[in-house]
């Protein structure tokens, strides 16, 4: 376990640097259509952020024009989808319950997406 | 001892990569140290406090407690105990990992212990406030509003994908 921790918590520094938030402003502009929503909510599955530092980033997002769709999107799957942390996920609950766990959140949150879109249009 | 073999491969690329990067950009380099160095005292000084909690739980709260409450037959007020439980969650979603699993062995549904882990994830009170504050009142209230059945949903698909034989530790 203490492994797996310290492999998780390095990877997510890897991540950190090279893949830092500010990069989703790239692909969800305001024209960006359902590519740019999919694309956020991967990015939110595969990133670990705390929520004081995802909100601002999301907020100032939202205020550039960014769609509400995209942000929704990044938000729901960060704190509900994690592949980085799936490893010790799985190591409690095993592979079968982790996958449905992780997909139906991923699906869930498109879906959240997409209703957020249309309402706050 | 294969997985653990896997553990040591993975972190050696993790080591390897580390070198590569202070090859190339010793900045990048730092600041990928310096931010797993904030996470690990984040973790570091999350899980003790949460270990010695599952360890009490495990003593002494009484099985057949956990059962009425949030046990198969507990319906609707087992969903609204679960979701009650889940927002008292701090810190991050990994903490709550042993905690859900120790539900579960002392006999919390599947369900339940889904809508625990989904509502510890989404929604916690300081991270409300702090989304309402950064995303407006409309985006966070909306969102919320459609968090709770989503993450009904999810969980009573779980139940019915997922069984007890599916989880090893259960």
């Amino acid at each position: 376990m203490a492994l797996l921790m310290l492999s998780t918590i390095w990877t997510i520094g890897f991540l950190l640097v090279f893949l830092p938030p500010e990069i989703i402003s790239r692909f969800i502009g305001p024209e960006s259509g359902i590519e740019g929503v999919i694309l956020a909510a991967l990015f939110g599955s595969v990133v670990l952020i705390q929520a004081f530092i995802a909100f601002p980033i999301a907020g100032s997002l939202l205020r550039q024009g960014a769609n509400v769709s995209a942000v929704a999107a990044f938000v729901t799957t960060l704190v509900m989808v994690g592949i980085l942390t799936a490893p010790m996920e799985i190591k409690c609950f095993g592979r079968r319950y982790v996958f449905w766990r992780n997909f139906l959140s991923f699906v869930f949150a498109l879906l959240i997406a997409v209703v957020m879109g249309i309402v706050l249009r | 001892m294969k997985r653990k073999i896997g553990g040591l491969v993975f972190l050696s690329i993790l080591f390897i990569g580390q070198i590569v990067v202070h090859i190339l950009d010793e900045t990048k380099a730092i600041s990928i140290l310096s931010a797993t160095k904030s996470y690990l005292i984040e973790m570091l000084s999350i899980l003790p406090p949460i270990l010695i909690l599952v360890g009490l739980f495990e003593v002494w709260v009484p099985k057949s407690m956990i059962e009425k409450y949030l046990g198969e037959a507990s319906g609707w007020k087992g969903v609204l105990a679960a979701l009650f439980v889940g927002t008292a969650g701090m810190g991050p979603l990994y903490v709550a990992f042993p905690l859900g699993l120790s539900l579960l062995r002392k006999g919390a549904s599947i369900i339940n212990v889904s809508i625990f882990l989904c509502v510890w994830a989404a929604i916690k009170i300081p991270m409300i406030l702090f989304e309402i504050k950064f995303l407006g009142l409309e985006f966070a209230a909306l969102r919320l509003a459609l968090t709770i059945p989503c993450i009904l949903a999810i969980s009573g698909i779980l139940g019915l994908l997922v069984k007890r034989s599916d989880i090893p530790e259960a």
